[in-house]
């Protein structure tokens, strides 16, 4: 009996203390922030007889400053479930992320999601450094990402992301091909982040009582009704013709620069192929750009962007160091910005200011076919052939009014 | 808190006594079990899971109890170029103590509170664009508690199995656990 009873009691006690170890809690957030390894799918470009070739596989990359891994989250990005827009941001619930963590200390995903976490955190970290290099100033905060967007625009609600200005988000829809996610497509991720550096360049500051109507219209209209995003692109008949030449200009700049950004980013220069091979033959950046019509209807501004993106890849190719380009760009949206504010509402941007601004940039060099093509361009543009190129002292090529020769 | 944890000692150890003795070892096999947990996704809503369960346990006198178990679950995620196949394999040890035990006629009901503890590890393999890697997990602790009523008749025991469990893991943090054994109870 006193067997049976030493029993009872050693087993009363070891229920008891898993009883009280099972309170425990779980050690699911990181004191602090943390830099963590986590293996996510990268793409890599690398020249392979004299052309870059991309490649995607599972490599791993530090996320840096990470507060928690359960809800992933950190100085750079924040996640939203299928969201909603609030006064002032996204609302919604921070999914939860799911981790394997091997003995190395790498943490890898589980599953889809937590992946497309793991990487778009990646992403934005890199990029949120790319454009703090190229001297853009944003808000010291993580930048919000919806995952699962519900929208109810039949056209947009399956295989898209965009930037919003109105939350400062990104938003990313569910995706249904068999291509790679967007989530994890690196040059989708850059496209869509140099959306926010023009609307907070360019957009923003052009939210003037004169330019209030044309701003508005040149950003997708987000309802908040319950949780579904309504997008409309604002048609306006009140609208001047100027007005929407500038509307054209300016979605056409926003495409064609985000293009390049991504590339510049990747050096992937056909990243759409991987998640949206429809569109990757007409917007590729691969192809030798040509002098080519302007086209001043709202249904070209990809045509129009990608004329642009081409042509800026052709000059960064010629410079040693092409990354200087994010610098340029980031010039010229900001002379871009001032243009725009100070635009009346019976003007409309120069829309030779790009050309014009490359071909005059004291910041690169340009070649003489570089810059031939950019004084033809704007010439096919604008009608006026007041500009040449000039060989300067340092052998490159400047664009020069004529009369100040 | 302290009074609460007396008071539950005393219920125990009053239970206990009620218990009856036979001074006998059996051990009962169990076919595969049919064992189901709650977890949150990442929506944070709560999902079922269906899971492969074996195990094996010996019982004394009907009053204390202790097993192994084996659960086997996997996960899979698919529809484009990126996908991801888990598998995670755990092994448990189960402690029990019968306290609440009552017969009628040829069929005796137990409940046993029971403890268990052991690791769990995965192994999941990446698919991205045809290429294919696999990795696994470091070896992590689980820890649970739970009661088990069960039901003998002729030796043959049907058992329901509720428990809760925490994995020291990065995911799930805790899940319910619900497992329906039909078993043989073999004396020695």
């Amino acid at each position: 009996m006193a067997r049976t009873q030493m029993l009872i009691l050693s087993s009363l006690a070891s229920v008891m203390m898993l009883f009280l170890s099972a309170c425990i809690p779980a050690e699911n957030s990181l004191a602090g922030s943390q830099n963590i390894r986590v293996q996510i799918p990268i793409s890599d470009s690398k020249i392979v007889s004299g052309t870059a070739e991309t490649n995607y596989s599972l490599k791993v990359v530090t996320l840096e400053n990470v507060y928690s891994t359960t809800e992933l989250q950190g100085q750079f990005a924040k996640f939203f479930y299928a969201p909603s827009s609030a006064e002032k941001g996204l609302a919604g619930l921070n999914p939860l992320s799911f981790f394997l963590k091997t003995a190395k200390n790498i943490y890898i995903p589980r599953n889809e999601n937590t992946a497309f976490m793991a990487t778009i955190y990646y992403h934005v970290q890199n990029l949120k450094k790319m454009s703090d290099l190229a001297g853009f100033v944003q808000e010291e905060k993580p930048l919000s990402i919806g995952l699962a967007t519900q929208v109810v625009d039949p056209t947009m609600k399956t295989n898209r992301a965009f930037y919003d200005g109105n939350t400062d988000s990104i938003l990313i829809v569910p995706y249904t091909k068999s291509e790679l996610p967007i989530a994890v497509n690196s040059g989708i991720l850059a496209h869509e982040y140099f959306h926010s550096l023009f609307f907070k360049t360019v957009l923003q500051k052009g939210l003037t009582a004169e330019n209030k109507k044309l701003s508005e219209s040149l950003q997708l209209h987000l309802s908040e009704a319950k949780n579904l995003f309504e997008i409309e692109t604002v048609e306006d008949a009140s609208m001047t013709v100027e007005q929407l030449s500038t509307r054209i200009y300016l979605n056409s700049l926003n495409e064609g620069l985000a293009d390049f950004w991504a590339w510049l980013y990747t050096k992937d220069s056909n990243f759409l192929k991987w998640s949206l091979s429809e569109f990757s033959e007409d917007r590729r950046l691969n192809v030798k750009p040509e002098v080519r019509e302007y086209r001043n209807f709202q249904g070209s501004i990809y045509e129009n962007g990608t004329q642009f993106a081409r042509l800026l890849k052709s000059i960064a190719d010629g410079l040693d160091n092409p990354q200087l380009m994010t610098t340029v760009i980031k010039e010229f949206l900001v002379q871009l910005s001032t243009d725009f504010v100070e635009l009346k509402s019976e003007e409309t941007l120069n829309t030779g200011s790009l050309y014009l601004f490359l071909g005059q940039s004291d910041k690169i060099k340009l070649d003489e076919n570089n810059c031939d093509l950019l004084n033809k361009s704007m010439t096919k543009m604008q009608n006026e052939k007041s500009y040449s190129c000039e060989k300067q002292t340092d052998g490159s090529f400047k664009l020069i009014k004529k009369n100040e020769k | 808190m302290k009074n609460k944890l007396v008071l539950f000692l005393l219920l125990l150890s009053q239970m206990v006594s009620a218990a009856e003795s036979k001074d006998a070892l059996a051990v009962e096999f169990y076919l595969p079990g049919l064992q189901y947990r709650t977890y949150q996704d990442e929506t944070k809503a709560l999902q079922i899971r269906r899971v492969d369960q074996i195990s094996l346990q010996l019982a004394y006198n009907e009053l204390l109890l202790a097993g192994l178990e084996i659960n086997r679950y996997s996960e899979s995620s698919g529809g484009s170029s990126y996908n991801f196949d888990s598998e995670t394999t755990e092994w448990s040890l189960l402690f029990g103590y019968n306290f609440l035990n009552y017969k009628l006629t040829d069929m005796t009901f137990n409940i046993y509170g029971a403890g268990c503890f052991g690791q769990n590890q995965t192994q999941i393999e990446t698919t991205l664009l045809g290429q294919s890697t696999t990795e696994n997990s470091e070896a992590q602790t689980i820890i649970g508690f739970g009661i088990i009523p069960q039901m003998i008749f002729h030796d043959f025991i049907l058992a329901l199995d509720l428990r809760w469990m925490e994995s020291k893991a990065y995911s799930p943090q805790a899940v319910t656990v619900v497992t329906i054994k039909v078993g043989y109870s073999l004396s020695l």
